[in-house]
């Protein structure tokens, strides 16, 4: 009975590498060969990785729930007194697992390419299915050798010592990993069709419209795990930031960014014709970055907030990404000139220009985040000197980087295709302009002194008020209706402005929240009382607290105006046994205004040391993400283009975007 | 877009193309290069970091004994080879260590070898149970406490546990990082007392904070 | 001429806003730092991953912390107290990378970068465009279909 369960997700394993790689053969022989290969044996083939991938999920979920610890997976990463949601969450918290989701993932976004190739004439989609198989091959491979989830332990114990503890202490464990994989794997069906397209020496446009939703779901999901990640490290890591350009961090940014800058030039490809070249470059770009960014958080190469521990699995992600970046290229090397585009754009001063202005500035950011996470690595492999960059360097390249950007947000979107006159410019933006100006000088007014902070609301203003200029103009009446009508009519063009809109209220408040927070730390006695923020801050006492899996030391600090309580805090230590290390797990007052988080330094019965933080606006930053988001889905949430559409010339709206 | 005008711009696109390809291939070519440089990365391990005192005088800050009254320093030791291990009762390879410390402080006594066990981010209690529970050196091993981290600070401490050799002369010849052992001590102090200039050794992880 | 009177008054609006604005952070300048946090964030927390000592509450962090508040206090430079620190830790513990020696180039390869990419995008601006009239009658009919679709949503009220 305890090997049935493991066997059946080995099986799952095998059978997926196994029909990844018949995937991967039939594949480039329907591409060559139409007539030799009957689509619905692809997709039958397809069906069975889809199979093979659950299965492998859903024995491990099940090995997990049953507490069976002859699994050397449950066993290194499970615990019988865990709760049901982090018994769950395990099959992921793991190297071999979180392999396992990223199989299972890449095997749902195989069969959606899938179901889009009705026939082997399609054979730009036969093409990219095998190229999804190869990818395929490669992570099936991964399970089935240096990362086995499924190995089964002779002696099995009676019970593991659990997840990573700061893996089982928040709801957001549960969300953040998923979409982050759903985006990180997503990029591979913009990837293959590029692969697909270059061996046919076939440019055009079709690779771009067809991968169009799955980019733009990839890019969706990867902002939202982005925003989790972020929000996570703040309510769980305690070190009262939200990010620290960390090398697992910036392995999430990296892909990111580049694949913004892809979903903006494919705009341009589609629209005018140009940066045929470049979207080739940027997608074997992004898909390079994620296997890189796998590569750097999983093999111990560098140190970071979660490493897995020491495996095998170092060498073949590192060969794995030669390999794509290698064999990408050498094809665009050798098949791209005929799908590079001959034309250019007339003038800088038009929306392609911006286009151009954006991609460059998009690109350069990747290269900074590149080059300052690999550069200790780099320098020491050459030279053997140790050295460090971290975020003093990255602030300072990525101060001037965003307002450039914000600048083109705020230009952009609202030049004109071709040629834009400055007249046009200025009667689209005098307004705008002029609120911004209103708003930064109120700032300063107001006794804001930070010029990041207004410069940084100086071009949110301006960008916002555009964009409301532009919903007001472009409506056909006053009414809410005739708005919903406008912004339901061009869905893309404005879930791209919603998402802009994000981006400048989360740069407003990293600006905001960077420049007029207030830190103190204070040893309190107990029954003690500081000030802080404008309120007494008392530690009253200190509590512990058995549960099941952990033993909670919490200090309940109270917050009191006038006089009156108004908040208790309980920030905590929890310790697992069998963990040599206790996890603090800081408390957040949220309020639209402010937050205030407090974390522990040090615990003891009748004395605490806390670390107080006062981050204007906070809140708002988790809003911004979720614009960003919905801005994302708002753009794919229009309607879906027929295949046979594609081949008749272009007759959408000249004006949707993005 | 007409047969002329392409003719036209051929020219001016194929060299245009040649740089492209030029530089695709020289992204391959980088591809290649950035692995070999990580794949020569893989087995090291990114968290340990050489220590840039080794030919340097010793810091000489006076710290309090653990188990008694008053305080020494460094400089009190001047003329005889000291080995300086920072340990925590909380650090798991302390444990493992602790024995060939022990030992080696034994057999190398007559040599004139001092050792200073520097007790660093501990409680006092926990500190002394765990002398209790794995023994003590002899007369030349002695116990201090480090309060506030000054001394760790000096000498540029990690984690724990970690092992500076002071030659005669009261520079820091040496340094073992994790977990040392019977022979490697040995070696190590051999070397500095035959004046010679010692290898510093790299045994296995440190322990960087106290599970609390 | 009214609108020409409006645009006029904008701009001046704006100018005055924007100087109001300016004059307002450069006579706010002068606000005190706190020498030692701004120290604190360019240290790297030996114990920690990617963290500075400003960051971390760990025990080394906060040891390290109150090293710099006292020689910061004792009015040593901040070249000293980094270097106070370099000596102990090596480059390693310089987070912030300083512009020379071994970590030049990660300062200088960006600018690099940046003038390379606006270079490129320059010359792929400035070259001719492509002569006009290279429309068939039939794809300049659908161009203008599309165009008077858009119209009414472009054009001013």
């Amino acid at each position: 009975m305890t090997t049935a369960i493991p066997a059946a997700g080995w099986t799952g394993a095998l059978l997926g590498l196994a029909a990844s790689l018949v995937l991967a053969v039939l594949g480039f022989r329907a591409q060559r060969r139409p007539d030799a290969v009957h689509h619905r044996q692809l997709h039958r083939l397809v069906w069975l990785v889809l199979g093979g991938a659950a299965l492998s999920m859903l024995a491990l979920e099940v090995a997990l729930l049953t507490d069976n610890f002859a699994l050397a997976y449950v066993a290194e990463n499970h615990t019988r007194s865990s709760s049901l949601l982090f018994t769950i969450t395990t099959a992921w918290s793991g190297l071999g697992g979180s392999l396992v989701l990223w199989a299972l993932v890449l095997a749902g976004y195989t069969a959606v390419v899938a179901r889009q190739v009705r026939s082997t004439e399609d054979r730009l989609g036969t093409g990219a299915l095998a190229i999804m198989g190869i990818v395929g091959v490669f992570f099936f491979g991964l399970i089935t050798t240096v990362a086995n989830p499924f190995e089964i332990l002779a002696n099995p114990p009676a019970d593991g010592p659990g997840p990573n503890p700061l893996l089982r202490d928040h709801l957001l464990v549960a969300f953040h990993p998923p979409m982050l994989y759903l985006g990180y794997v997503g990029f591979t069906v913009p990837f293959a069709f590029a692969m697909s397209a270059l061996l046919l020496r076939r440019g055009g446009v079709e690779w771009l419209r067809r991968t169009r939703r799955a980019n733009l779901v990839a890019w969706s999901f990867l902002s939202g795990g982005l925003v989790l990640g972020a929000w996570w490290s703040y309510e769980v890591l305690g070190w009262g930031g939200y990010w620290a350009w960390d090398p697992v961090e910036n392995a999430a940014l990296l892909p990111w960014l580049v694949a913004t800058a892809f979903v903006h030039s494919s705009v341009v490809q589609v629209k005018r014709g140009m940066l045929q070249a470049w979207n080739f470059v940027l997608v074997i770009a992004t898909f390079a970055l994620t296997i890189f960014g796998t590569f750097l958080t999983r093999s111990a190469v560098t140190q970071s907030v979660h490493n897995f521990t020491q495996s095998g699995i170092g060498p073949p992600l590192l060969g794995f990404f030669v390999l794509v970046l290698g064999g990408g290229f050498t094809l665009f090397a050798l098949r791209g000139e005929r799908v590079a585009s001959l034309s250019r754009p007339e003038s800088l001063a038009s929306r392609e220009g911006a286009f151009l202005v954006n991609n460059l500035l998009l690109s350069l950011f990747a290269f900074v985040v590149l080059l300052g996470t690999t550069y200790p690595m780099l320098v020491e492999a050459v030279t053997g000197a140790q050295v460090s960059v971290g975020r003093p360097y990255f602030d300072r390249m990525a101060v001037p980087i965003a307002f450039g950007l914000l600048l083109a947000m705020g230009v952009g979107p609202f030049t004109p295709y071709r040629h834009a006159t400055a007249g046009v410019l200025w009667a689209r933006l005098r307004y705008p302009l002029l609120a911004a100006s209103a708003a930064a000088a109120a700032l300063v007014l107001a006794g804001v002194r930070s010029a990041g902070v207004v410069t940084v609301v100086f071009l949110a203003v301006a960008m916002a008020g555009a964009t409301v200029r532009q919903l007001a103009v472009g409506a056909p009446g006053r009414r809410p209706r005739d708005l919903l009508r406008l912004v339901t009519g061009q869905r893309a063009y404005w879930g791209g402005q919603l998402a802009h809109l994000g981006v400048a209220l989360v740069a407003v408040v990293i600006a905001v929240s960077g420049a007029m927070a207030d830190r103190a730390t204070v040893t309190l006695d107990r029954g003690e009382t500081t000030r802080f923020a404008g309120y007494s801050v008392t530690f009253e006492r200190s509590e512990q607290h058995r549960l099941p899996d952990r033993l909670v030391t919490d200090a309940h600090i109270v917050y009191r105006s006038g006089g009156k309580v108004v908040r208790v805090d309980e920030p905590r230590l929890n310790s697992f046994p069998g963990r040599p290390r206790a996890v603090g797990t800081p408390s957040v007052w949220t309020t639209p205004t402010r937050d205030i988080y407090v974390a522990l330094a040090d615990l003891q019965p009748e004395r605490v040391t806390l670390n107080l933080y006062r981050y204007p606006l906070m809140v708002w930053m988790w809003v911004g993400g979720l614009l960003v988001v919905a801005g994302g889905f708002w753009a794919l949430s229009g309607r879906i283009r027929r295949r046979d559409e594609s081949t008749v010339p272009a007759t959408e709206e000249v004006r949707s975007d993005a | 877009m007409s047969t002329e005008t392409e003719a036209l711009l051929r020219p001016g696109r194929s060299r245009r193309w040649r740089v492209l390809r030029w530089g695709a291939l020289a992204v391959v070519v980088l591809a290649i290069g950035i692995g070999a440089v990580f794949g020569a990365r893989l087995g090291t391990d990114p968290t340990l970091v050489d220590s840039p005192l080794i030919g340097q005088p010793a810091p000489t800050r006076e710290v309090p004994y653990l188990e008694q009254p008053g305080a020494m320093s460094l400089a009190d030791l001047r003329g005889q080879v000291v080995v300086v291990n920072f340990w925590a009762s909380w650090c798991v390879p302390c444990r493992e260590e602790h024995p060939a410390l022990v030992a080696a402080a034994r057999d190398y006594r007559s040599a004139g070898v001092t050792f200073v066990g520097v007790n660093y981010q501990d409680g006092r209690d926990s500190a002394v149970g765990f002398l209790d529970e794995l023994g003590r050196g002899g007369p030349n091993y002695r116990y201090v406490t480090d309060p506030g981290s000054r001394l760790a600070l000096d000498f540029g401490v990690f984690g724990v546990p970690e092992t500076y050799f002071i030659d005669r002369q009261g520079r820091i010849a040496a340094k073992i990082t994790g977990a040392s052992s019977y022979p490697v001590l040995a070696r190590v102090l051999d070397a500095v007392l035959a004046g010679r200039q010692p290898r510093s050794e790299v045994t296995g992880p440190t322990q960087p904070a106290p599970g609390r | 001429m009214r609108s020409r009177a409006v645009n006029l008054g904008i701009v001046i609006i704006a100018m005055a806003l924007l100087a109001v604005t300016a004059v307002g952070l450069l006579i706010g300048r002068s606000g005190e730092t706190d020498r030692a946090y701004e120290l604190q964030q360019r240290l790297r927390c030996p114990v920690c991953t990617s963290v500075s000592i400003a960051e971390s509450q760990s025990d080394t962090a906060v040891a390290m912390r109150r090293v710099v508040e006292e020689q910061v206090a004792a009015g040593r430079s901040d070249k000293q107290i980094i270097e106070y620190f370099r000596a102990r830790y090596g480059d390693w513990v310089l987070i912030d990378p300083p512009a020379r020696g071994r970590t030049l180039l990660v300062w200088l390869l960006p600018a690099v970068v940046a003038l390379a990419g606006l270079a490129a995008v320059l010359a792929h601006a400035r070259r001719a465009p492509p002569p006009a009239g290279d429309l068939s009658p039939a794809d300049r009919a659908r161009v203008d279909a599309a165009l008077a679709r858009a119209r009414p949503a472009e054009e001013e009220p």
